[in-house]
């Protein structure tokens, strides 16, 4: 048989089994289904909380401040020094003269009038530098803070903190549930499958016995479970399709202190499409691979 | 030497090919060398039996229940292995093949067995047509195979009843076309006539008489002393696992089976 025939008897059929042996189908079918509905609302949430870390990443940075007195010269000799030794995403350098101007557009107007044209902030000179990783904050400005010249560091970190605790949190509870849903999907496609060979027995035996070739005794089987880790991947990808705006409005009313932003459908759906369907493919090809490997052995 | 397939050749090991097969100017389809089965349990199944079967011949296989007929069937079509001994069937060392090669081997055969072993929820045309897709038949060629094996049987009308709605000796003859669709150069019947009445087994072993004139090597696996006495063909009596007497136009002489 040519191979596209055999693919060709390996759909056929294995659209057949499903619908022979329908409960079992349905239960398979419904645990993935399950598991990967909560697998897409973690995904959803880890994906957000993951773009609101990286937005608190590209507008907090720290600001370092030097020894009264210091040179432009000395100033230039630091920024080189962190730019160097620092996995910085982007180093401002604010004049004290434009921290005085800065300030002043906050201050009222007599106020200002009273300094006349001293600069209260004529130490203020800094660098404001941007990291590309939050996580590295601590250490980088225990660094910079070490670096002659320096006077001291101010961290913006909290808002950062809170992100990235959140995130692992959610990431290791969505883990731990995924995994053992995951587990519980590949034995019901197991049972599923080897239901299905035990009421086809005679007919497998039959088949080998007329020198029939592997795949085509195990190719309906194994596409029996790959229907199945589809078809259960497929459903909760169309529910979370259209419960999207209400998955936002909880995100906000639990996290409302965060005050969080939100990808749009497009960009959720751009990963967590390929990634729900190949995670139904490994369940189902699993599932049914190793069982097929374990009931038609001889 | 005879000749083999060019799918077959790599299985043949040439000095063990050329040991086996120089007894006989004809050639063989099945060679046994010392050939025993112990099972798990510890019976001994066949004790170092040798035989050896040419192609064209019908032989019949005899002898009581439990004397190792079936085992002997089980390792021609490699569904166990010998515990010692060679095993040669149609181009293949069967004790000595891999799992992969073991669909090439059962292709060369076709097997009838006692309870027909017909898919119920299939009408005759697709239990016979289902032996060719197995093996990658294309439709076409299907269609037309499936129509010349219903004739040869004698079943073109009953192409599309289940086999719940044949008798016992049209199941048969079912279950021998679809043995027969792949033109196999052997044809394996383990009790063919098990559950047929005497009309009807007469009608199935005309049929494998015939079928076997047309070329095919015929071994028949029998309880049934009259067909046996009446045919006078070769009979290979085994008891308790060992051969006890192999005649040409042979019959049931060797006690009450």
């Amino acid at each position: 048989m040519g191979s596209i025939n055999l693919v060709g008897h390996a759909i056929k059929h294995g659209i057949i089994n499903v619908f022979k042996n329908s409960r079992f189908s349905m239960a398979s079918i419904g645990t993935i289904a399950a598991c990967l509905y909560l697998f897409g609302v973690f995904f959803f949430m880890l994906l957000n909380l993951q773009f609101n870390v990286d937005e608190v990443q590209s507008n907090v940075g720290f600001a370092v401040y030097f020894n009264e007195g210091s040179s432009e010269e000395t100033i230039k000799r630091i920024e080189q020094q962190i730019r160097e030794t620092i996995d910085v995403s982007d180093v401002t350098y604010t004049s004290a003269e434009q921290a005085w101007e800065d300030f002043k557009a906050e201050l009222n107007e007599d106020l200002v009038k009273t300094f006349g044209d001293d600069n209260p902030l004529k130490d203020s000179a800094s660098l404001t530098v941007m990291l590309r990783d939050v996580s590295g904050q601590e250490a980088a400005a225990k660094a910079i803070e070490k670096m002659e010249g320096v006077r001291k560091v101010k961290q913006s970190k909290e808002m950062a903190e809170v992100f990235g605790s959140v995130n692992k949190f959610v990431g290791v509870i969505s883990g731990a549930i995924i995994l053992l849903l995951l587990g519980i999907s590949v034995f019901l496609i197991s049972t599923t499958v080897s239901t299905g060979i035990t009421v086809r027995r005679e007919e497998i035996s039959i088949m080998k016995l007329i020198g029939a070739s592997d795949f085509f005794i195990r190719g309906p089987f194994i596409f029996e479970g790959i229907l199945l880790g589809l078809v259960g991947a497929g459903i909760p990808l169309g529910i979370l399709y259209f419960c999207y705006d209400f998955m936002i409005e909880y995100m906000n009313r639990q996290f409302s202190a965060l005050s969080l932003k939100f990808l749009t459908m497009g960009e959720i759906y751009g990963k967590l499409v390929p990634v729900s369907l190949l995670i139904g493919l490994g369940i189902g090809l699993c599932g049914s691979y190793f069982t097929v490997r374990k009931h038609l052995r001889n | 030497m005879m000749k083999l397939k060019d799918e077959q050749v790599e299985t043949v090991h040439e000095t063990e090919q050329d040991r086996m097969l120089e007894e006989g100017k004809r050639e063989p389809i099945i060679i046994l060398k010392d050939v025993a089965k112990e099972y798990k349990s510890g019976v001994h199944a066949l004790k170092n039996i040798s035989l050896r079967i040419d192609k064209g011949e019908f032989v019949f296989i005899v002898g009581t229940s439990g004397s190792g007929k079936s085992t002997l069937m089980k390792l021609l079509l490699k569904e166990i292995e010998p515990t010692t001994g060679s095993i040669y069937v149609n181009g293949f060392f069967v004790h000595r093949i891999r799992r992969k090669q073991i669909p090439k081997l059962r292709r060369t055969m076709g097997v009838v067995f006692q309870n027909f072993r017909l898919l119920k929820d299939r009408s005759v045309y697709q239990n016979i047509a289902f032996a060719q897709k197995a093996i990658g038949v294309p439709a076409v060629r299907i269609r037309k195979r499936v129509a010349e094996v219903l004739s040869m049987v004698s079943l073109i009308d009953k192409v599309h009843a289940k086999p719940m709605e044949l008798s016992g000796g049209e199941q048969q003859r079912v279950a021998i076309a679809r043995a027969l669709v792949n033109q196999p150069m052997l044809l394996l019947a383990d009790e063919p006539t098990g559950n047929l009445d005497p009309a009807n087994s007469w009608e199935i072993m005309d049929l494998l008489e015939e079928i076997n004139k047309m070329g095919t090597t015929v071994v028949v696996v029998t309880h049934n002393r009259e067909i046996v006495d009446a045919m006078k063909k070769r009979v290979i009596t085994i008891e308790k696992g060992e051969i006890i007497s192999d005649e040409q136009r042979g019959g049931y002489t060797h006690g009450e089976y």
